[in-house]
Protein backbone atom coordinates (compact mmCIF):
# COMPACT_ATOMS: atom_id res chain seq x y z
CA UNK A 1 0.00 0.00 0.00
CA UNK A 2 3.14 2.37 0.39
CA UNK A 3 2.45 2.74 -3.55
CA UNK A 4 1.19 6.70 -4.63
CA UNK A 5 -2.74 6.79 -5.53
CA UNK A 6 -3.04 9.38 -7.49
CA UNK A 7 -6.56 10.12 -9.69
CA UNK A 8 -5.17 8.09 -13.07
CA UNK A 9 -4.52 5.63 -10.72
CA UNK A 10 -8.47 5.65 -9.24
CA UNK A 11 -9.90 6.13 -12.90
CA UNK A 12 -8.07 3.07 -13.99
CA UNK A 13 -9.14 0.97 -10.96
CA UNK A 14 -12.96 2.32 -11.40
CA UNK A 15 -13.09 1.28 -15.34
CA UNK A 16 -12.37 -1.92 -14.36
CA UNK A 17 -14.75 -2.21 -11.86
CA UNK A 18 -17.80 -1.12 -13.82
CA UNK A 19 -16.72 -3.62 -16.77
CA UNK A 20 -18.38 -2.06 -19.53
CA UNK A 21 -17.52 -3.45 -22.44
CA UNK A 22 -19.55 -1.55 -25.30
CA UNK A 23 -23.30 -2.83 -24.88
CA UNK A 24 -24.38 -3.99 -28.44
CA UNK A 25 -28.24 -3.40 -28.72
CA UNK A 26 -29.66 -6.07 -30.62
CA UNK A 27 -32.67 -4.69 -32.21
CA UNK A 28 -34.16 -7.57 -34.18
CA UNK A 29 -33.95 -9.47 -30.93
CA UNK A 30 -35.89 -6.94 -29.17
CA UNK A 31 -38.51 -6.10 -31.52
CA UNK A 32 -39.17 -10.09 -31.19
CA UNK A 33 -39.27 -9.90 -27.39
CA UNK A 34 -41.39 -6.96 -26.99
CA UNK A 35 -43.79 -7.86 -29.87
CA UNK A 36 -46.53 -6.04 -28.35
CA UNK A 37 -45.01 -2.56 -27.15
CA UNK A 38 -43.40 -2.75 -30.53
CA UNK A 39 -46.98 -2.61 -32.31
CA UNK A 40 -48.43 -0.19 -30.23
CA UNK A 41 -45.54 2.26 -31.15
CA UNK A 42 -46.16 1.67 -34.95
CA UNK A 43 -49.97 2.22 -34.19
CA UNK A 44 -49.37 5.58 -33.94
CA UNK A 45 -48.56 5.61 -37.63
CA UNK A 46 -52.49 5.17 -38.08
CA UNK A 47 -53.58 8.15 -35.96
CA UNK A 48 -51.17 10.91 -37.15
CA UNK A 49 -51.52 13.85 -36.01
CA UNK A 50 -53.03 13.53 -32.50
CA UNK A 51 -50.46 15.26 -30.81
CA UNK A 52 -48.28 16.28 -34.02
CA UNK A 53 -50.59 19.27 -34.67
CA UNK A 54 -51.40 20.35 -31.56
CA UNK A 55 -47.43 20.45 -31.25
CA UNK A 56 -47.12 21.97 -34.65
CA UNK A 57 -49.55 25.17 -33.20
CA UNK A 58 -47.45 25.46 -30.22
CA UNK A 59 -44.34 25.26 -31.67
CA UNK A 60 -44.84 28.83 -33.72
CA UNK A 61 -45.07 32.03 -31.65
CA UNK A 62 -48.21 33.18 -33.78
CA UNK A 63 -50.12 29.76 -32.38
CA UNK A 64 -49.26 30.25 -28.93
CA UNK A 65 -50.34 34.25 -29.30
CA UNK A 66 -53.52 32.86 -31.00
CA UNK A 67 -54.06 30.23 -28.13
CA UNK A 68 -53.36 32.73 -25.53
CA UNK A 69 -55.97 34.93 -26.81
CA UNK A 70 -58.68 32.67 -26.87
CA UNK A 71 -57.60 31.63 -23.46
CA UNK A 72 -58.13 34.73 -22.52
CA UNK A 73 -61.54 35.96 -23.80
CA UNK A 74 -62.77 32.11 -22.91
CA UNK A 75 -61.57 33.21 -18.98
CA UNK A 76 -62.71 36.91 -19.20
CA UNK A 77 -66.51 35.59 -20.38
CA UNK A 78 -66.06 33.52 -17.38
CA UNK A 79 -65.73 36.16 -14.94
CA UNK A 80 -68.22 38.46 -16.09
CA UNK A 81 -70.88 35.35 -15.95
CA UNK A 82 -69.47 34.44 -12.54
CA UNK A 83 -69.58 38.39 -11.43
CA UNK A 84 -73.50 38.48 -12.55
CA UNK A 85 -73.02 41.30 -14.52
CA UNK A 86 -74.79 41.54 -17.67
CA UNK A 87 -75.35 44.50 -20.33
CA UNK A 88 -78.98 44.16 -20.06
CA UNK A 89 -79.94 43.27 -16.94
CA UNK A 90 -83.77 42.72 -16.72
CA UNK A 91 -86.47 44.79 -14.37
CA UNK A 92 -88.78 43.73 -12.81
CA UNK A 93 -92.04 42.76 -14.75
CA UNK A 94 -94.64 45.54 -14.39
CA UNK A 95 -97.79 44.36 -12.77
CA UNK A 96 -100.53 42.74 -15.16
CA UNK A 97 -101.75 45.63 -17.54
CA UNK A 98 -105.63 43.90 -16.46
CA UNK A 99 -104.78 44.79 -12.79
CA UNK A 100 -103.73 48.54 -12.82
CA UNK A 101 -105.44 51.39 -12.66
CA UNK A 102 -105.78 53.93 -15.43
CA UNK A 103 -103.12 56.32 -13.67
CA UNK A 104 -100.65 52.95 -13.05
CA UNK A 105 -100.92 52.52 -17.39
CA UNK A 106 -99.29 55.77 -17.89
CA UNK A 107 -97.05 56.16 -14.82
CA UNK A 108 -93.33 56.08 -16.70
CA UNK A 109 -92.54 52.29 -15.58
CA UNK A 110 -95.36 51.35 -17.31
CA UNK A 111 -95.03 53.06 -20.33
CA UNK A 112 -91.74 52.26 -20.72
CA UNK A 113 -92.21 48.48 -19.98
CA UNK A 114 -94.88 48.37 -23.11
CA UNK A 115 -92.30 50.59 -25.46
CA UNK A 116 -89.56 47.91 -24.38
CA UNK A 117 -91.77 45.53 -25.75
CA UNK A 118 -93.76 46.82 -28.54
CA UNK A 119 -92.10 50.12 -29.45
CA UNK A 120 -93.96 52.94 -30.34
CA UNK A 121 -97.45 50.81 -31.36
CA UNK A 122 -97.38 48.97 -27.97
CA UNK A 123 -96.94 52.71 -26.21
CA UNK A 124 -99.87 53.86 -28.41
CA UNK A 125 -102.34 50.84 -27.64
CA UNK A 126 -101.19 51.52 -23.79
CA UNK A 127 -102.39 54.43 -24.11
CA UNK A 128 -105.47 53.87 -25.85
CA UNK A 129 -105.95 51.00 -22.92
CA UNK A 130 -106.23 53.72 -20.39
CA UNK A 131 -108.07 55.84 -22.39
CA UNK A 132 -110.62 53.03 -22.60
CA UNK A 133 -109.92 52.06 -19.10
CA UNK A 134 -111.35 55.82 -17.80
CA UNK A 135 -114.33 55.14 -20.38
CA UNK A 136 -116.95 57.75 -22.33
CA UNK A 137 -115.71 61.31 -21.14
CA UNK A 138 -117.64 64.22 -22.56
CA UNK A 139 -115.94 66.34 -24.96
CA UNK A 140 -115.53 69.53 -22.70
CA UNK A 141 -113.48 68.44 -19.63
CA UNK A 142 -112.06 70.64 -17.36
CA UNK A 143 -108.19 70.13 -16.38
CA UNK A 144 -109.09 69.59 -12.76
CA UNK A 145 -111.98 66.94 -13.79
CA UNK A 146 -109.59 65.28 -15.88
CA UNK A 147 -106.88 64.73 -13.12
CA UNK A 148 -109.38 63.36 -10.86
CA UNK A 149 -110.36 60.75 -13.34
CA UNK A 150 -106.75 59.58 -13.67
CA UNK A 151 -105.74 60.07 -10.04
CA UNK A 152 -108.81 58.87 -8.57
CA UNK A 153 -108.79 61.30 -5.95
CA UNK A 154 -111.32 63.60 -6.43
CA UNK A 155 -113.89 62.02 -3.94
CA UNK A 156 -110.86 62.27 -1.56
CA UNK A 157 -111.03 65.41 -1.67
CA UNK A 158 -114.48 66.11 -2.10
CA UNK A 159 -114.52 64.76 1.49
CA UNK A 160 -111.81 66.12 3.07
CA UNK B 1 -29.52 8.07 -43.01
CA UNK B 2 -30.90 8.24 -39.32
CA UNK B 3 -27.33 8.40 -37.62
CA UNK B 4 -26.74 12.07 -38.00
CA UNK B 5 -30.30 13.41 -36.93
CA UNK B 6 -30.66 15.08 -33.74
CA UNK B 7 -32.20 13.20 -30.75
CA UNK B 8 -35.57 15.36 -30.59
CA UNK B 9 -35.76 14.84 -34.31
CA UNK B 10 -36.00 11.04 -34.19
CA UNK B 11 -38.27 11.12 -30.88
CA UNK B 12 -40.75 13.33 -32.44
CA UNK B 13 -40.38 10.71 -35.57
CA UNK B 14 -41.42 7.42 -33.21
CA UNK B 15 -43.79 9.40 -31.77
CA UNK B 16 -45.76 9.20 -35.03
CA UNK B 17 -45.27 5.76 -35.45
CA UNK B 18 -41.92 5.44 -36.65
CA UNK B 19 -39.98 2.03 -35.55
CA UNK B 20 -36.81 3.00 -37.38
CA UNK B 21 -36.45 5.94 -35.39
CA UNK B 22 -37.35 4.33 -32.28
CA UNK B 23 -34.68 1.69 -33.25
CA UNK B 24 -32.09 4.32 -33.75
CA UNK B 25 -32.70 5.94 -30.46
CA UNK B 26 -32.64 2.60 -28.48
CA UNK B 27 -29.18 2.14 -29.93
CA UNK B 28 -28.16 5.35 -28.87
CA UNK B 29 -28.99 4.91 -25.53
CA UNK B 30 -28.56 0.84 -24.87
CA UNK B 31 -25.09 1.70 -23.16
CA UNK B 32 -25.77 4.48 -20.52
CA UNK B 33 -29.73 2.50 -20.17
CA UNK B 34 -27.37 -0.84 -19.37
CA UNK B 35 -24.75 1.25 -17.41
CA UNK B 36 -27.69 3.13 -15.10
CA UNK B 37 -29.45 -0.63 -14.74
CA UNK B 38 -25.46 -1.54 -13.51
CA UNK B 39 -24.99 0.53 -11.12
CA UNK B 40 -28.70 -0.45 -9.55
CA UNK B 41 -28.18 -4.54 -10.23
CA UNK B 42 -24.51 -4.57 -9.98
CA UNK B 43 -25.56 -7.01 -13.14
CA UNK B 44 -24.27 -6.88 -16.65
CA UNK B 45 -26.94 -9.51 -17.77
CA UNK B 46 -29.68 -8.10 -15.73
CA UNK B 47 -28.77 -4.71 -16.27
CA UNK B 48 -29.33 -5.39 -19.93
CA UNK B 49 -32.81 -6.78 -19.41
CA UNK B 50 -33.83 -3.86 -17.75
CA UNK B 51 -32.24 -1.22 -20.24
CA UNK B 52 -34.55 -3.41 -22.75
CA UNK B 53 -37.67 -2.90 -20.65
CA UNK B 54 -37.70 0.28 -20.02
CA UNK B 55 -37.19 0.62 -24.41
CA UNK B 56 -40.17 -1.56 -24.21
CA UNK B 57 -42.31 1.23 -21.81
CA UNK B 58 -41.19 3.85 -23.70
CA UNK B 59 -42.12 2.35 -26.70
CA UNK B 60 -45.98 2.06 -25.30
CA UNK B 61 -45.66 5.94 -23.48
CA UNK B 62 -43.75 7.99 -25.84
CA UNK B 63 -46.90 9.70 -26.66
CA UNK B 64 -46.68 11.42 -23.03
CA UNK B 65 -43.92 12.31 -23.13
CA UNK B 66 -44.36 16.29 -23.25
CA UNK B 67 -40.81 17.30 -24.47
CA UNK B 68 -38.65 15.19 -27.38
CA UNK B 69 -35.30 16.50 -25.84
CA UNK B 70 -35.98 15.31 -22.08
CA UNK B 71 -36.37 12.04 -23.77
CA UNK B 72 -33.35 11.09 -22.42
CA UNK B 73 -33.60 11.99 -18.88
CA UNK B 74 -37.27 10.67 -18.87
CA UNK B 75 -35.88 7.12 -20.24
CA UNK B 76 -33.38 6.88 -17.95
CA UNK B 77 -36.46 7.51 -14.60
CA UNK B 78 -38.13 4.42 -16.19
CA UNK B 79 -34.91 2.72 -16.38
CA UNK B 80 -33.89 2.82 -12.60
CA UNK B 81 -37.89 1.75 -11.79
CA UNK B 82 -37.36 -1.12 -13.66
CA UNK B 83 -33.75 -1.84 -11.82
CA UNK B 84 -34.97 -0.80 -8.92
CA UNK B 85 -38.50 -3.13 -9.41
CA UNK B 86 -35.57 -6.27 -10.96
CA UNK B 87 -33.76 -5.65 -7.65
CA UNK B 88 -36.50 -6.14 -5.41
CA UNK B 89 -38.17 -9.19 -7.16
CA UNK B 90 -34.71 -10.74 -7.26
CA UNK B 91 -34.09 -10.85 -3.57
CA UNK B 92 -30.68 -11.93 -4.39
CA UNK B 93 -29.66 -8.25 -5.44
CA UNK B 94 -29.65 -6.16 -2.40
CA UNK B 95 -30.14 -2.31 -3.27
CA UNK B 96 -27.20 -0.96 -0.96
CA UNK B 97 -24.61 -2.14 0.77
CA UNK B 98 -23.42 -5.50 -0.96
CA UNK B 99 -20.05 -6.93 -0.13
CA UNK B 100 -18.20 -7.41 -2.56
CA UNK B 101 -18.11 -10.14 -5.31
CA UNK B 102 -15.23 -11.91 -4.71
CA UNK B 103 -14.04 -14.74 -6.90
CA UNK B 104 -12.17 -18.23 -5.31
CA UNK B 105 -8.41 -17.39 -6.20
CA UNK B 106 -9.30 -13.66 -7.15
CA UNK B 107 -8.97 -12.85 -3.68
CA UNK B 108 -5.52 -12.20 -2.74
CA UNK B 109 -4.30 -11.53 -6.11
CA UNK B 110 -5.99 -8.21 -6.50
CA UNK B 111 -6.62 -6.70 -3.24
CA UNK B 112 -6.92 -3.10 -4.53
CA UNK B 113 -9.59 -4.27 -7.29
CA UNK B 114 -11.60 -5.73 -4.76
CA UNK B 115 -11.39 -2.93 -2.58
CA UNK B 116 -12.29 -0.40 -5.07
CA UNK B 117 -15.19 -2.68 -6.05
CA UNK B 118 -16.02 -2.09 -2.19
CA UNK B 119 -15.72 1.52 -1.61
CA UNK B 120 -18.07 1.91 -5.04
CA UNK B 121 -20.75 -0.06 -4.01
CA UNK B 122 -20.91 1.67 -0.89
CA UNK B 123 -21.35 4.92 -2.65
CA UNK B 124 -24.79 6.48 -2.62
CA UNK B 125 -27.09 5.73 -5.85
CA UNK B 126 -26.64 8.92 -7.28
CA UNK B 127 -22.93 8.70 -6.83
CA UNK B 128 -22.40 5.28 -8.02
CA UNK B 129 -24.69 6.35 -11.36
CA UNK B 130 -22.28 9.00 -12.43
CA UNK B 131 -19.33 7.34 -12.18
CA UNK B 132 -21.04 3.95 -13.77
CA UNK B 133 -21.84 6.56 -16.66
CA UNK B 134 -18.75 8.27 -16.78
CA UNK B 135 -16.02 4.81 -17.34
CA UNK B 136 -18.95 2.99 -19.21
CA UNK B 137 -16.82 2.18 -22.54
CA UNK B 138 -17.70 4.65 -24.88
CA UNK B 139 -20.02 6.98 -23.19
CA UNK B 140 -19.56 10.83 -24.32
CA UNK B 141 -20.37 13.94 -22.03
CA UNK B 142 -23.12 14.33 -24.32
CA UNK B 143 -24.72 11.23 -23.74
CA UNK B 144 -24.66 11.65 -19.87
CA UNK B 145 -25.52 15.46 -19.97
CA UNK B 146 -28.85 14.05 -22.16
CA UNK B 147 -29.65 10.99 -19.36
CA UNK B 148 -29.10 13.13 -16.66
CA UNK B 149 -30.66 15.95 -17.33
CA UNK B 150 -27.90 18.46 -15.89
CA UNK B 151 -24.94 20.13 -18.02
CA UNK B 152 -21.43 18.72 -18.25
CA UNK B 153 -19.85 21.19 -15.57
CA UNK B 154 -22.99 19.96 -13.15
CA UNK B 155 -21.60 16.16 -14.33
CA UNK B 156 -17.63 17.30 -13.26
CA UNK B 157 -18.76 18.47 -9.99
CA UNK B 158 -21.04 15.10 -9.58
CA UNK B 159 -18.04 13.34 -10.55
CA UNK B 160 -15.50 14.64 -8.99
CA UNK B 161 -17.45 14.61 -5.34
CA UNK B 162 -18.18 11.10 -6.22
CA UNK B 163 -14.69 10.36 -6.53
CA UNK B 164 -13.67 12.29 -3.77
CA UNK B 165 -15.87 10.25 -1.77
CA UNK B 166 -14.79 7.09 -2.92
CA UNK B 167 -10.84 8.00 -2.16
CA UNK B 168 -11.97 8.84 1.54
CA UNK B 169 -13.68 5.23 1.71
CA UNK B 170 -10.48 3.87 0.43
CA UNK B 171 -8.08 5.51 2.90
CA UNK B 172 -10.04 4.56 6.15
CA UNK B 173 -10.07 0.53 3.98
CA UNK B 174 -6.16 1.07 4.47
CA UNK B 175 -5.09 2.94 1.21
CA UNK B 176 -3.34 5.97 3.18
CA UNK B 177 -1.96 7.47 0.16
CA UNK B 178 -5.03 8.40 -2.67
CA UNK B 179 -4.79 11.19 -3.56
CA UNK B 180 -6.84 13.43 -5.16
Amino acid sequence: MSERKDEKWLDDQLRRAVDGATPVFDAQAWRQKYAGEFQTLLRHRERPGQFGTVRLVLRGSIGKLAIAAVLMAAAGILLVGRSGFTPEKPTPGPQPVAQQSPAQMVSMISLSAAFRSGGMAELDRQCERALERLGPRPISVSMQELLQDINGTGQERANL
Amino acid sequence: MMEGKPDDVLVEQAARGDGESFTELCRRYYGSMVAIGHSILRDRHLAEDAAQQAFAKAAVNLGKLRKADQFGSWLAAICRNEARDLARDRREFPMDNEPPVVEEGQAGSDESHNLVREALNQLPGEAREVIYLRFYDGLSYDRISAVLGISEQAINGRLRRAKKRLAEDLRRSGFDEVDL
